[in-house]
């Protein structure tokens, strides 16, 4: 049972999974601003990431490949996160300390730019709080999902991939 | 291999005369080339009846009842007697059912004329607007087929039968007008007496045989219908009408109505199912049971009627031919007629006579010319 | 319970006037466009029948019309599928609880002669695969109709809430909802005549052509007379065996759909849900997006059947998936209270001690579909027992025919496989019924073969390899 990846026994990658597979942008490109990450490791059908990039930075052999992204070709626009079928997309950007890291946002409620909202791990843990910068609504977003950027301590970066939002 | 006999065709007919012919003490081989019943005793409309219109089939049926009753009690399979109801709509249709009544009281068999108020007493849901009288017989009655033919197979191979499904009768050996063997898919058998009870499938053998006279069977297509399952006992007896095209209908003991009409097909070997026919079923059974419209209907399939021009089989021996016997060309009879054939064909085999009266179906009939007062025949 | 808010959908716009109907003499209130079994399950009613000879309680399980477990009597007619029937005022609805009586005032009905309705193509289904059969069949210059037997278009598409993968030609990125709007759309712009609520009950050769036998609203025959027909009539939910499945409360996973995303009625408030194929995985999703709480999910295999991508949603979101685990029983006493879970080592036995009970009320079923085939069994296409396409399934050539000329099939109804490829598979049929039909001209081959390349593209990943497998079983020239 060895060959089975942890991924598809778990239903999350790990960082150390998300290293080997997908490839982290460098500290560097991190900084200088928001960059594509691809947590779609797996080989299937599915193009629109492709399609929709500007500037041609994802790259696919074929329609069933795992998409790569040429970190320095992207600009950091988040069509991929809004189009992204899979909610695979996420934009990385580091800040200082912090880190934004942009999602896609598919629950009720839509959390406010400046609320704070509690971070959520790859296995629906609670890491702790972050801020809201920006919002995409669902009607201004290119696939139909609204998409947020949240603020958080840098460490947290590769942790958080969700938030819950906690109101009164 | 061998065998004292080998009867072709493993429908009620063959299965109910090996378990005879075993019981008998004789050594019997059936053949059939898909499995038991598969040809027609498995779509059959399940019914038994007394009411015939002439003295053979009404003694013959009277015993197939009673041999009915006793094994249905030994072997424990579903017969039950809730009676035949034949609505009558004209003064014509009435008069030729007492005529009916007169012969089958003779016999003993207790066919009464009701009112449609009694006739609505015994199905209430029954539509009796236009229903003048109706002819009623509650010792008629009808039995599961799988069942039935099932507890025959199983108890004459308790008594030594050989049924060997899957088996296909590719030809007859016959030697200077003896029977030496039959050729299947699988391999000979070695006998010196063959029947064929093919029914629908009969003049295939006939011709294996080079049978040198005339008996003409056909196969007709009849479909039916079973419809979800209600409440048990909402209709118990069958319930026929000439007057709406021959239609029939009964609950089976799961519940669903099984029912029928005499729109027929043939002579043809195809057994899709038709929209003609479902159309006639629909209209007709729910004239006769117009509840029976708030039902949605679960299958529809197809059998065959193994006709002869008057509706009687072809029961006996070719004497051109040793050994050879048929027993075919029911016309839409042979699950209810089929204990009391076993019985006076093995009668017919063993001691060359029967206390029944075998001669009315004589196969030499047709080439004669004699036929019979045509059999009531129905869906 | 209805909900009010989602994040996806809008229930308010789309429900229409406000009636009553009387459960067992009880008032109820339900909306106009929904059916019976959805406004009995929004007043709490779980329980349909009681079966006949166990007496056991039956709820509803598959909410499509294929299955027998929500059967009521309505208005004194028995045996009624609850969950494909829409409510009417004043309607009186009533359990089963044996077998049907039959109504003593029923009159005869009074014959009139069935509408025939004449086209090139007849395609049977209104899902994703039919609708596209329909609209390409039209562009190919055939007189098309379309019958099917729900109360709406889309077939499965109406509540599939999640954007769909492929190329962004093939709609991915697109919500199932969304594309049944846009296909329904096409179908109207084209002047496609549609019958719905009309079940297909037969189809039959007449002649050199076809007759599809259809009943409307469980009351009026209508025959659909075409040169050729487009058989596209999707799936079923399969069952597994476990003690207690037949409880009210253990739902197939597309009626949980149906009732959460087509009506807006809450399926219940804790789910478990068997299956992380792709199916399971996104009704995890759907559900937490409606507010139901997701216990677990769990898989007897010992991966993710589903896409990586769908799993890593409900992860994140703290549903966790427990795979090498299966269903023990269904504990409650006339509706699920109760599931039993345990662990399975690597010869499928139970690890002893390893049982886990999760306190829900609904336990869903994503265990896999097989092909709806019984109208092409039923006018004798060749059939075939092939596991990697879902069960039996139809012999067909690349271009959708079966082996009885004239008789096309596409989608699930094909075999088992994703809403991309049932309408690249309808276009397919489409295009060809229209050929055969007579009325294409022949350039529109170039359109087949194109979309044939596209559908042998999209399955030339990992996903598509067991399709292809099978599909060599049963696809001849």
């Amino acid at each position: 049972m060895n060959e089975i990846p942890h991924y598809l026994r778990e239903g999350y990658l790990t960082v150390e999974e998300l290293k080997k597979y997908i490839g982290l942008p460098s500290e560097e490109r991190l900084r200088q601003r928001p960059v594509a990450v691809p947590e779609c490791p797996q080989e299937i059908p599915c193009t629109p990431c492709k399609e929709v990039c500007p500037t041609n930075a994802v790259l696919m052999e074929h329609p069933n490949a795992v998409p790569i992204v040429d970190y320095e070709k992207c600009i950091g626009c988040s069509l991929c996160v809004q189009i992204c079928p899979g909610l695979a997309f996420f934009m990385v950007h580091y800040i200082g300390d912090k880190a934004r890291v942009t999602m896609p946002h598919e629950v009720l409620p839509v959390p406010e730019v400046g609320e704070e909202v509690i971070l959520l791990n790859r296995v629906g843990e609670e890491v702790g709080t972050g801020k809201v910068v920006t919002v995409i609504p669902r009607e201004k977003s290119k696939g139909d999902t609204p998409i947020i950027t949240v603020e958080m301590p840098i460490e947290l970066a590769w942790e958080v991939r969700a938030v819950k939002v906690v109101r009164e | 291999m061998k065998g004292d006999i080998v009867i072709i065709g493993g429908g009620i007919t063959g299965i109910a005369l090996a378990h005879e012919l075993a019981r008998r003490g004789e050594d019997v081989v059936v053949l059939e080339k898909r499995f038991i019943g598969s040809g027609s005793t498995f779509r059959c409309g399940t019914g038994i009846r007394q009411q015939f219109g002439d003295e053979a089939n009404v003694q013959v049926m009277k015993r197939s009842v009673e041999l009915w009753k006793k094994y249905s009690e030994e072997y424990g399979f579903p017969f039950k007697q809730t009676g035949y109801l034949f609505l009558l709509y004209s003064e014509e249709e009435i008069s030729q059912f007492k005529e009916n009544i007169s012969i089958q009281n003779r016999f003993g068999v207790p066919t009464k004329l009701i009112t449609p108020e009694e006739a609505k007493e015994i199905v209430p849901l029954l539509d009796v607007s236009e229903v003048m009288a109706a002819s009623w017989n509650p010792t008629d009655g009808k039995a599961d087929p799988f069942h039935a033919t099932t507890a025959f197979a199983l108890h004459a191979q308790e008594m030594g039968a050989r049924i060997y499904e899957y088996t296909e009768v590719k030809d007859l050996i016959i030697e200077k007008g003896e029977i030496k063997g039959v050729k299947t898919n699988k391999g000979t058998i070695k006998t010196g007496i063959v029947v064929n009870a093919t029914n629908a499938w009969a003049k295939l053998i006939n011709a294996m045989a080079k049978v040198p006279i005339r008996i003409p069977i056909e196969p007709y297509k009849h479909q039916a219908i079973i419809t979800q399952p209600i409440k048990r006992d909402t209709i118990n007896p069958m319930v026929i009408s000439f007057k709406y095209e021959d239609s029939y209908l009964t609950q089976t003991d799961h519940g669903g109505i099984i029912g029928g009409v005499g729109y027929e097909v043939g002579p043809t070997y195809d057994l899709s199912p038709s929209y003609t026919f479902l159309r006639e079923v629909t209209t007709y059974l729910s004239k006769i049971v117009p509840a029976i419209r708030e039902l949605l209907i679960l299958r529809t399939w197809a059998g065959f009627y193994a006709k002869t021009p008057d509706s009687n089989p072809a029961i006996g021996r070719i004497n051109e031919i040793d050994e050879y016997y048929i027993a075919a060309g029911f016309s839409g009879h042979g699950f209810m007629m089929a204990p009391a054939v076993a019985e006076m064909l093995s009668d017919l085999i063993t001691k060359g006579k029967s206390k029944l009266p075998i001669e009315w179906y004589d196969p030499y009939r047709f080439e004669r010319g004699e036929l019979r007062q045509k059999a009531l025949q129905m869906g | 319970m209805r909900f009010t808010e989602h994040p996806i959908l809008d229930f308010e716009r789309v429900r229409g006037r406000e009636v009553t109907i009387y459960f067992e003499g009880k008032p109820i209130k339900a909306y106009e466009g929904e059916t019976i079994a959805t406004a009995l399950h929004a007043a709490g009613i779980r329980i349909f029948q009681h079966s006949t000879k166990k007496h056991r309680p039956r709820g509803l399980f598959c909410a499509i019309g294929k299955c027998s477990s929500c059967l009521m009597k309505v208005n004194g007619i028995p045996n009624v599928r609850t969950c494909i029937t829409l409510v009417e005022e004043g309607m009186q609805i009533e359990r089963q609880d044996e077998k049907p009586v039959l109504p003593k005032t029923s009159k005869p009905p009074k014959w009139k002669e069935p509408p025939r309705i004449e086209a090139d193509v007849v395609v049977i289904g209104g899902g994703p695969a039919g609708m596209m059969a329909a609209i390409n069949a039209s562009d190919a210059g055939a007189k098309v109709v379309l019958l099917d037997e729900n109360p709406m278009l889309g077939g499965q598409l109406v509540k599939q809430t999640h954007k769909f993968f492929g190329k962004r030609e093939q709609f991915a990125g697109v919500r199932g909802i969304k594309i049944a709007e846009i296909l329904s759309e096409e179908l109207k712009k084209r002047d496609i005549e549609v019958f719905l609520e009309t079940s297909a009950i037969m189809l039959l050769q007449d002649g050199d052509e076809k007759l599809v036998v259809g009943v409307r609203k469980n009351k009026e025959l209508v025959e659909f007379k075409g040169k050729t027909v487009v058989v596209a009539t999707g799936a079923m939910e399969r069952m597994i065996p476990f003690e207690n499945n037949d409880l009210p409360g253990v739902y197939g996973a597309g009626a949980i759909q149906t009732l959460m995303n087509t009506y807006g009625v809450k399926p219940g408030d804790r789910v478990l849900i068997v299956g992380a194929g792709n199916v399971g995985l996104i009704l995890a999703y759907q559900l937490y997006q409606a507010g139901v709480k997701v216990e677990a999910i769990v898989e007897a295999m010992p991966k993710i059947g589903g896409y990586f991508v769908h799993a890593a949603k409900v992860r994140r979101l703290g549903i966790p998936i427990l795979t090498r685990h299966t269903i023990l029983r269904a504990e409650g006493k006339e509706k699920v209270e109760r599931a039993v879970v345990a662990q399975l080592d690597e010869n499928w036995n139970v690890v002893p001690g390893s049982e886990k009970v999760f306190e829900v009320d609904v336990i869903a079923l994503a265990v896999g579909l097989r092909p709806s085939i019984e109208l092409l069994h039923q006018i004798g296409c060749q059939i075939k027992y092939v596991p990697e396409l879902g069960g039996h399934v139809v012999i067909r050539d690349s271009r959708m025919e079966t082996t009885i000329k004239g008789i096309f099939v596409a989608g699930d109804s094909a075999e088992i496989e994703e809403a991309t490829t049932a309408m690249l598979e309808g276009k397919i049929a489409g295009i060809s019924a229209a050929l055969a039909a007579g009325v294409a001209s022949p350039g529109w081959l170039k359109e087949v073969e194109k979309t044939q390349r596209e559908l042998e593209e999209f399955r030339s990943g990992p996903f598509g390899r067991k399709v292809l497998e099978g599909l060599k079983k049963v696809v001849v020239e």
